[in-house]
């Protein structure tokens, strides 16, 4: 027998076993004769979030408060902390369902107290009833500006819940994920700070929806660019920010001739590093253009310089190792600035492609049209 | 949602069951598979890992409680992360409650003997149910849900090491029932 095995053997224990233990949380620093859990919605004194009897571990740049009532009807604010376990009241609304209440401090709002209502899992509520109880969730605690308020809303009273909730943006525009146990214990109810973490994504979708739409018309612009051309732009989901920021000063009309430039010059910096042979050219002597087909409508196309003399066979034979689409031509004749005068069209077939066609008057004409 | 609503979706293969078991028990979860590996990437994992194992166990599994049926996946998750990575890192938290289950073990115990893992859990069930509600508590906390002898001993107001020495007590008390089974078994 391993140590592995008594783990596992309690790993069966009864369910009756756990949940006695996950119920059970003993504390002595508050006394909970001295809380009831209130059943009337009444308005009640707010007390600043100041801790009373001991300092919490902080976990994140700010005090989350836990409003209970005592039975003299005052109510108190305690800092929730991950050390202790803080006594919470349920308050009672005008609708017969019940709430738990929280607070934090948010220099961001500074205009009025932000109230953010969290219903329970099992609340099954239509959403007129709803905007209901959000009114009345006013009711609790007079709420100041500078505060964000939490209203964790229930229906039924049970033994625990689980309060996660996303802080709003503080000033930094960071946002924290909280984590809170709320459980009962001889009728009263307690809250446990589990965690605070620095949520992972910064951007809110309201923040992502803008950016979809002022982004739309330069989208809009590199779809007809796609279409046009063949290309296939995108902005990537990461970089949507920063592409706004870059592209912002710029009209559809200028963005779309900017993005032309920028594709011509990285399609020349990657066709010059592969083909360099081809920039070689000399714009005076003028330029040979062996074109063949691939498919219906592939064509491809290999450079010569012109000569006097007439090319080999192998000399011509080889551009298929170093082949160009007809847009890749026309933009490396460009760069070298050969003139149209200056260029021959020479259709040609290549024992590289399988594609049969018969080099004709017309099948010449058609070719010499892809390069006007 | 309650669990019942949860199973449902399980039995129905709606993926929402596991959106549903993640935003109502990944913290439940999480602190169990912290405490056993005292290493936060890790728990997310194992925790991550639950939620799969869930939704391939349910159905044909219907749990009668789905909080106490993630748990033992989460359990049966970690200790399978520390048979895995324990070579190259160092889980404290297993390590020490493995060392401390390891006192159980009946010296004279023959160490081939096979114990099926059922018997030996309804016997440490019997056993439970023996001791006071207190031990009995402390005993599930620190071995099931692997809360530390520091957050005990806070949590009764009592020293670390009297928590220490109440839990060794546990230990030999479980020892001694191991022992005078196993001659049985």
């Amino acid at each position: 027998m391993k140590n592995e095995d008594i783990y596992n053997a309690i790993t069966e224990i009864q369910q009756k076993y756990l949940e006695e233990a996950e119920s059970y949380k003993a504390t002595k620093i508050f006394h909970p004769k001295r809380w009831v859990a209130i059943a009337a919605c009444l308005c009640l004194i707010a007390i600043g979030s100041i801790g009373l009897l001991h300092k919490p571990k902080r976990l994140s740049p700010f005090v989350i408060t836990a409003y209970a009532k005592e039975n003299n009807g005052n109510l108190i604010a305690n800092k929730l902390t991950s050390d202790d376990d803080i006594p919470v009241s349920v308050f009672t609304l005008n609708d017969h369902s019940y709430a738990f209440a929280f607070s934090y401090p948010n220099t961001n709002m500074n205009e009025k107290p932000h109230i953010t209502t969290i219903y329970s899992p099992d609340y099954d509520l239509d959403e007129n009833l709803k905007n209901i109880t959000i009114a009345y969730s006013g009711n609790f605690i007079s709420e100041k500006a500078g505060n964000v308020y939490i209203y964790y809303i229930f229906q039924e009273k049970t033994k625990s819940y689980e309060l996660n909730y996303q802080t709003v943006p503080d000033k930094d525009n960071k946002k924290y994920d909280v984590s809170v146990s709320i459980y009962q214990n001889n009728g009263n109810y307690f809250a446990h700070l589990n965690s605070i973490k620095q949520s992972k994504s910064v951007n809110n979708m309201s923040e992502k929806e803008d950016l979809d739409e002022l982004l739309l018309p330069y989208q809009t612009v590199l779809d007809k660019l796609n279409a046009e051309n063949g290309w296939n732009l995108a902005i990537s989901e990461n970089e949507k920010k920063s592409f706004y920021e870059t592209y912002k000063q710029y009209s559809p009309n200028e963005f779309e001739k900017k993005i032309k430039e920028e594709f011509k010059k990285k399609t020349i910096d990657t066709l010059k590093a592969k083909y360099p042979e081809y920039f070689l050219i000399s714009k005076y002597k003028g330029v040979e253009i062996y074109v063949w087909q691939m498919s219906e409508k592939s064509y491809r196309c290999g450079l010569l310089e012109k000569t006097e003399h007439q090319k080999t066979d192998n000399e011509i034979l080889e551009l298929q190792f170093k082949s160009l689409s007809v847009e890749e031509t026309k933009l490396i004749i460009s760069e070298i600035g050969i003139d149209s005068n200056n260029t021959i069209v020479v259709p040609i077939s290549q024992p590289y492609s399988s594609y049969t066609y018969a080099i004709n008057d017309e099948y010449k004409e058609r070719v010499n049209e892809l390069f006007k | 949602m309650n669990d019942q609503k949860i199973i449902d979706l399980f039995l129905q293969r709606n993926e929402n069951a596991i959106n549903e078991i993640q935003s109502k028990y990944s913290s439940y979860c999480y602190r169990i598979s912290k405490n056993i590996l005292l290493n936060s990437e890790d728990a997310e994992e194992c925790v991550n890992d639950t939620w799969i194992l869930a939704w391939n166990k349910i159905p044909p599994i219907i749990p009668k409680s789905l909080k106490a049926f993630l748990s033992k996946l989460v359990r049966d998750i970690s200790i399978s992360m520390y048979r895995t990575n324990h070579t190259q890192k160092r889980y404290i938290g297993i390590e020490i409650m493995l060392d401390e289950l390891e006192e159980c073990i009946p010296d004279k115990l023959d160490i081939e003997q096979n114990i099926e893992l059922h018997e030996l859990s309804t016997l440490i069930n019997n056993w439970l149910n023996t001791l006071s509600y207190e031990d009995r508590i402390l005993f599930v906390k620190r071995y099931y849900y692997g809360d530390s002898v520091k957050n005990l001993a806070k949590l009764q107001k009592c020293t670390e090491n009297q928590m220490a020495q109440r839990m060794l007590k546990l230990r030999k008390n479980l020892k001694e029932l191991l022992t005078s089974k196993g001659v049985l078994l």
